[in-house]
Parts: structure tokens; C-alpha cells; sequence
């Protein structure tokens, strides 16, 4: 199912199965995902050929392209950005149930670039210190 | 070059927490990023910017500038982490003038005709080479990926090479 009426596909990239594993647990939420794909950066894998597999998956999409990456300053976020000078692409680090939901369950939007600017306010909200010891 | 703290090779470059940690270790206040192709490369240049330690300064430079401004003295007075993508880079910049007292390699990637050096890093014949040739010439060349994890000498590693 895909949630979504813009044209929108969802790409996680993560330093191992994070990104399958987050992507089962926002399912467990949002009920079935067609439009969110995850690529699994294995140990041994050298970033070239994660480059070719996010490439692939890339090629595959039409429409707008939302990234996730999990964490800034890691292979994933810059394999990302180096294919964003020949992919038209967005891109967000720091990956978390919060934002992923917030895109997947939006259901439309008017302008793509304010979207992911939604996405990532939903991402800085979700960060919240609930409860602090006072010892 | 005596502000020299620490040079590394690592094929990531500037990444993330494995930098934050050594610039730690070392007690670095710049550091220097050795590659001809990010040099030119203002975009990516700019993302490796933003992912610098906080309170760190980063320089990206050619092998050939950044001999040239380590001759003249341009970081006498810092606490430098020289990074290189590569052991082909590392030598470049070496061949060109660069004094070094020790080298880490810190990950060279992966592929087929590597022999791993411990659990996370490898080496290839022509990188052997190279090494050795560096290590000829005085450098300390010793294969670290973590601050936790303990050296391996280049001798250890050239056995392994059979």
C-alpha cells in the first residue's frame, strides 16, 4: 500500500539491517510499505559496491526520492550525497521511526522540498528527554 | 613536521564517530583530509565539512598543496590529523616531501585478492609494496582501525602476506 498520492518512493540506508528491521516496525504501524526500500550497508562491503546497489535502486524510481540515512559523517550518508549531484534526491540523517512515519503516512503534499522539511521537524521533535534522575 | 599527531589511512576518510575518537586520542585541534579528487570536488568537500568533530578545523588539500603548505609552516602551531584515502595517497604525498615519523593504516576496504590483517582490515600485494617501501625509507607503519584495538606492525602484516 502506498499511503502516499504524490509519487513519492522512500530509500533507507542504514550500517547493517537497521533499516529492514525500522522498516517492519513502521509496517507493524502504518500497515504494509510498497513505497519504502531499505539497502543494508553488510560488513566487507566496500562502498563502491553499495554505490552500485543504491544506484540500481535509484534507477528504479520515478517521482520524488526522499533518503534516509542513519547516522551523518557514515559510508551511507556519503555514498548518498556523492549521487546527489546526478540523482535528484533528498536527503536526511539520523533516521528514526518518528520522521519515517511522519513520510509515510503524509498523505499528500503540495510542494516536495516543504515535505521533507515537515519530515525532519517530525525527526527533531521525536528526540525527548521524558525523564531525567535527580540523584 | 612535529605537529604532526597522527596520519591515517582510511579509505571513509572523515567518518564519523571512528574520527571523533582519535581526534580524542591524540588530542588534535585540525585536521588536514590529503585527496586530490575531494579537492576539486566542492560539493562532497562541503558535506565533509559538516560531518568535522565539533570545535575542529578541517583542511582539504592535493598531495601536492599540502606538502607545500607543511614545508612553509602553514600548521607549525596546531595539533594536526592527517587523513589519506588511500595507501597509493599517502605515498603520492610522501614522494612529494611529507616527513613522517608513523603511519596507521585504519581501513583499506575490501575486495578480492586481499588478505585480511586482522578482523576488519586487509591488504593487497600492491599496497604491501608500497608500504614497505615508505617503511625503507623510516616510517613506522603499524595497522590500527580503533583506539581499543591493539597495533599490528607492518612486519606481522607482511607475514600474513605469505
Amino acid at each position: 500500500m502506498n499511503l502516499n498520492n504524490n509519487d513519492l518512493h522512500i530509500l533507507l540506508l542504514t550500517h547493517g539491517k537497521a533499516g529492514e528491521a525500522l522498516m517492519e516496525s513502521a509496517e507493524m504501524i502504518a500497515g504494509e510499505l510498497s513505497n519504502v526500500h531499505a539497502l543494508s550497508l553488510m560488513p566487507g562491503t566496500s562502498p563502491e559496491t553499495y554505490k552500485e546497489e543504491v544506484k540500481e535502486q535509484l534507477s528504479t524510481f520515478h517521482g520524488d526520492i526522499l533518503i534516509f540515512c542513519d547516522i551523518f559523517g557514515g559510508t551511507p550518508s556519503y555514498v548518498a550525497a556523492e549521487l546527489a549531484t546526478d540523482y535528484k534526491i533528498s536527503l536526511l540523517s539520523g533516521l528514526n521511526l518518528a520522521m519515517l512515519l511522519e513520510a509515510c503516512l503524509s498523505k499528500t503534499y503540495d510542494n516536495f522540498a516543504n515535505f521533507v522539511t515537515k519530515v525532519k521537524e517530525a525527526g527533531d521533535a521525536s528526540v525527548v528527554l521524558i525523564q531525567s534522575e535527580n540523584t | 613536521m612535529n605537529e604532526i599527531k597522527l596520519a591515517r589511512v582510511d579509505f571513509r576518510l572523515m567518518h564519523g564517530q571512528v574520527i571523533t575518537n582519535w581526534v580524542k586520542q591524540v588530542a588534535a585541534n585540525h585536521i588536514l583530509v590529503v585527496d586530490e579528487e575531494l579537492e576539486k570536488n566542492q560539493f562532497m568537500a562541503q558535506v565533509y565539512l559538516m560531518a568535522a568533530p565539533p570545535g575542529i578545523k578541517v583542511n582539504i588539500l592535493s598531495p601536492e598543496r599540502a606538502v607545500k603548505n607543511l614545508v612553509a609552516g602553514k600548521f607549525s602551531q596546531k595539533n594536526l590529523l592527517i587523513l589519506f584515502k588511500s595507501v597509493e595517497s599517502v605515498k603520492e604525498t610522501f614522494d612529494r616531501g611529507l616527513q613522517l615519523c608513523e603511519l596507521q593504516i585504519g581501513g583499506l576496504g575490501s575486495g578480492t585478492g586481499r588478505v585480511m590483517i586482522s578482523n576488519q582490515l586487509s591488504l593487497d600485494e600492491k599496497e604491501a609494496g608500497l608500504l614497505k617501501e615508505m617503511a625503507d625509507k623510516g616510517v613506522e607503519i603499524y595497522f590500527q582501525a580503533v583506539p581499543k584495538e591493539p597495533r599490528i606492525g607492518l612486519d606481522k602484516a607482511l607475514e600474513k602476506m605469505g
